[in-house]
């Protein structure tokens, strides 16, 4: 005879198993089925990336990086907020923390300076 | 002057103006979030319920990668790499349904229910809140990514796909501040 909360544990692990199977299948349904009815508009030629200047490349690569620096950042002041929170608790320095973290993620991700100082992309 | 600069021009304005309204958007949504965050402090105080670390730490996680994918994204789309533009669109839907199973999946089937008093409500409010945002995020970027597909943007027109990465780093700056609000200050209540 199972418990109540055995009938529940197997319950909930029944449904995620349900939802990664339904997750999976909305994936491979707009990735097989949805792809091939609607097939792209442009052709296949056109999204091949063009052969590019070397120096627009390395500006690419160059923005690709700053986002990766960025996420670096989160990730550290993250994981030291986490050590603040959980040792001290201190409300002043995890606020500290919020702001430099907002100001990466304003600055850097939101590209806010645009506002007021480019009209391009 | 001819007929593409001045479409260009125009563009170059609308994209201003377009700018400007999303900004005061999120202006008007931080006044909903500063609400939430006010009601939190003053109905918990210096105290918080007993929620899982690890689970809070993994979302925030999960979030703050998803918003490097949708940057990657746009800054993919501006040089014009339209592959990786795709593929990074949709890990970051990804990673925003996995961060709602987290939230709606795992936390909300915790100990803590939304008629346990101010625990309950500051709680759900919060991240129902936040949750509803992220969701439409997600479907924002599968309208973005299902017209990336088709072709519709490129280097110099992508509006649609500046406002949905505005948008979806907003969703993870209002969880910047509701990550430590929710599990790491004060003291917690048993």
């Amino acid at each position: 005879m199972i418990s109540i909360t055995q009938a529940s544990l197997v319950l909930t692990g029944l449904s995620i198993l349900v939802g990664i199977l339904m997750l999976g299948g909305s994936l491979a349904f707009f990735g097989i089925i949805v792809r091939r009815e609607y097939p792209l508009d442009i052709p296949e030629r056109e999204i091949e990336e063009p052969a590019m200047d070397p120096a627009l490349l390395a500006k690419r690569t160059s923005a690709y990086r700053l986002g990766a620096i960025i996420l670096a950042g989160l990730a550290v002041l993250t994981a030291v907020e986490y050590v603040v929170g959980v040792a001290w608790s201190s409300v002043v320095i995890l606020l500290i923390l919020g702001l430099f973290k907002a100001g990466l993620i304003v600055q850097y991700f939101m590209h806010v300076t645009r506002v007021w100082s480019e009209e391009r992309h | 002057m001819s007929a593409i600069t001045s479409t260009l021009e125009a563009y170059q304005q609308q994209l201003r103006s377009n700018r400007l309204g999303l900004w005061l958007f999120f202006i008007s949504e931080a006044f909903l979030f500063g609400g939430l965050l006010a009601a939190r402090f003053y109905l918990w105080g210096n105290s918080r319920p007993d929620l899982d670390q690890a689970l809070g730490l993994t979302i925030t996680a999960v979030l703050l990668i998803s918003s490097f994918f949708m940057n990657r994204a746009e800054t993919a789309i501006a040089h014009d790499d339209r592959k990786t533009f795709l593929e990074s669109l949709l890990v970051t839907a990804i990673l925003g349904v996995i961060f709602l199973i987290g939230v709606v999946g795992f936390e909300w089937s915790g100990h803590i229910k939304p008629w346990h008093g101010a625990y309950g409500a500051v709680l759900y409010g919060m991240t129902g809140m936040h949750a509803l945002h992220v969701l439409s995020g997600i479907i924002f970027i599968l309208i973005v990514w299902n017209n990336g597909r088709k072709g519709h943007y490129s280097g110099e027109r992508h509006w649609g796909v500046e406002a949905c990465a505005i948008y979806w780093h907003y969703v993870d700056l209002v969880w910047v501040f509701f990550y430590p609000a929710l599990y790491l200050i004060g003291t917690v209540v048993h």
